[in-house]
């Protein structure tokens, strides 16, 4: 081998470029190549004669890889289960005195293992993610102009011939062939924001989370895609079901308000009725299966990971608090909480011991007030501390 | 760059991460790794059912001993000899091989992939049978050899580890092997060429 190939052969680099490229290692040796002029022809000399050795490779398949994972997923969590027992018998003897409810396995999710297979049809992609680095509120309209809303909780209304109204005061036109298309409504973590539909239903939209609608509906029925989180106040129309679509599932209700959250880093989607009915149909629903449905005051959660479906008796109230920047819990887990504040005040929150994530607290947080505060409060109750990293990374010890 | 490029300083930063719990670093070793173990495995071994089964109780034992991982070990080795010793200790266990020394039981067939868009002439077609037939001349563990090296980005060292020879060794073969196979290859390719031109 010349000089030159021994160096090729020795860079992992190159071997990824011959057998395993991705537009990383083609862009990162389109740039060496560049500089180094002499060694082009014996690079691509060597990489034609190299890539005749690429090997097959036995690949798994979605349903083997699923089933993988999922059995990672169990075998973890019970893991996890057998120690946090023994952490609680710990911790109760070290603070017999304090009210630390219930460990609780529930919050170990390997969420990310679980997401890939959600296919979603309709909305590409890269929308499931909301930018963290917009500054506020921001709605893309349909022919894909993009308007700052500004303020982080802001107001917008749409006029049944499809004007829009901003805060109450600045107007929008919009013409008439785009009504059926979609706009989107973008809610940036640390924001949150209400709008009115050309229906009169009203969305509260929580933070970091995408709405897709039209700007008037014209179908039989008023379909909206949500990710993230949702209170829905939908106006009555019998004739007109509305629809909630969301990653894994399907909403379907007449005139009714509840709530939605359905955070794709969630694996747990979350469906509660305050008033009127919906059913609920999940995307791989097989042609027996029946929908869900639920009454006022019932939840139905839907778990990603395992596809169960449990209907809880809650107080409504308890899940659309937010909308008024509270939020209440009743023995949730300490991670679930973390990650409301988490999105409401735009920060990362590591957990140091893996244990911490499953306590199960209690309370209620006034989100207006300072995040000193609300962590101070959080601190009492998990026992607990937040080490600020930087300023928008904290760790929990 | 140099964080996009995953390469090995990348994984010693997440390998890092995961020791303190860090649930996403997890899923990025698993993302990343379960393809490349399953190509690995079922050279090892043509069980599927054994080779994900491997897999599986790898990544649990990766969760469950973490406090007592050795911190500088290269992931990718790691879970590579993981998966190994995995394979052959349940083969063995199974009966399916009756006390066949490691060696010898691994067969690590490779076959070319065809999958590509070169892959049109009839000349192609018959390239590709002479390439099989020279990789079947070697024996497995030369093959397993050139699989590590290409498909991995383990050092001799590591690689050494995987098939118990010493780094100098392996680099020397792996040397030697491309020159026999280009020296062949060469060869044959003329005669070919020959035989093309007689046709």
């Amino acid at each position: 081998m010349t000089p030159h190939e021994q160096q090729f052969i020795e860079n992992p680099l190159f071997l990824r470029w011959v057998y395993h490229n991705n537009l990383t290692v083609e862009k990162y040796w389109e740039q060496y190549l560049d500089e180094h002029p002499l060694e082009k022809e014996d690079a691509l000399a060597f990489k034609g004669r190299l890539s005749e050795l690429k090997f097959s490779e036995e690949i798994l398949n979605p349903e083997e890889r699923a089933q993988i994972s999922a059995n990672i997923l169990s075998q973890i969590n019970r893991e996890m289960q057998r120690k946090s027992r023994l952490t609680i018998v710990r911790s109760l003897l070290r603070y017999a005195a304090v009210a630390i409810f219930f460990f609780c396995i529930g919050g170990l999710q390997v969420y990310l293992l679980m997401n890939k297979h959600n296919q979603f049809p309709q909305v590409a992609s890269e929308s499931f993610k909301v930018p963290a680095s917009s500054n506020g509120p921001t709605l893309i309209t349909s022919k894909g102009e993009s308007v700052d809303l500004q303020r982080s909780s802001s107001t917008l209304d749409y006029t049944r011939n499809g004007e829009i109204v901003l805060n109450e005061d600045s107007i929008m036109a919009s013409s008439p062939d785009q009504a059926n298309q979609l706009n989107q409504l973008v809610i940036p973590y640390g924001n949150q924001s209400k709008i009115v539909l050309s229906d009169n239903t009203v969305v509260w939209l929580n933070a970091g989370s995408r709405l897709f609608y039209p700007t008037s509906f014209k179908n039989k029925t008023r379909e909206v895609t949500l990710f993230g989180e949702a209170y829905f106040e939908v106006s009555k129309n019998p004739e007109m079901p509305f629809i909630v679509k969301t990653a894994t599932m399907d909403i379907q209700v007449l005139g009714t308000i509840f709530n939605v959250s359905a955070y794709t880093e969630d694996n747990v989607v979350q469906t509660v009725l305050k008033e009127g009915s919906v059913s609920i149909r999940k995307k791989d629903a097989g042609f027996f299966d029946k929908d869900i449905v639920i009454k006022p005051n019932q939840m139905a959660t839907f778990n990603k990971t395992t596809s169960d479906t449990k209907i809880y008796e809650v107080d409504a109230e308890y899940y659309t608090l937010w909308t008024k920047g509270l939020i209440s819990f009743e023995e949730i887990d300490f991670k679930r909480v973390i990650q409301k504040i988490e999105r409401f005040y735009n920060i990362k929150v590591d957990f140091s011991d893996l244990n911490k994530e499953a306590i199960r607290i209690s309370g209620k947080l006034d989100l207006k007030r300072s995040r000193k505060e609300v962590m101070e409060y959080l601190e009492k109750v998990s026992l607990s501390k937040f080490v600020q990293v930087n300023e928008n990374l904290y760790v929990i010890e | 760059m140099k964080n996009l490029l995953k390469d090995r300083s990348h994984w010693l930063e997440v390998w890092a991460r995961f020791r303190t719990g860090n649930q996403i670093a997890f899923s990025e070793i698993y993302e990343e790794f379960i393809d490349r173990l399953m190509a690995y495995g079922s050279k090892i071994t043509r069980d599927r059912e054994l080779v994900k089964d491997c897999i599986q109780d790898i990544f649990i034992d990766l969760y469950r001993l973490r406090p007592d991982l050795r911190n500088p070990e290269y992931i990718e080795f790691y879970l590579f000899k993981s998966l190994k010793n995995n394979i052959v200790r349940k083969a063995q266990k199974d009966k399916k091989i009756m006390n066949l020394p490691v060696e010898e039981m691994i067969i690590f067939e490779l076959n070319i992939d065809i999958d590509r868009d070169t892959f049109d002439l009839e000349s192609d077609r018959l390239r590709i049978e002479r390439l099989k037939s020279i990789l079947q001349t070697l024996d497995p563990q030369k093959r397993e050899l050139l699989f590590l090296k290409f498909n991995s980005e383990m050092n001799y060292n590591e690689i050494g580890q995987l098939l118990s020879i010493n780094p100098d060794t392996a680099k020397k073969q792996v040397y030697r092997l491309l020159d026999q196979i280009r020296e062949k290859y060469g060869l044959q390719l003329l005669e070919l060429f020959v035989i093309l031109k007689k046709g």
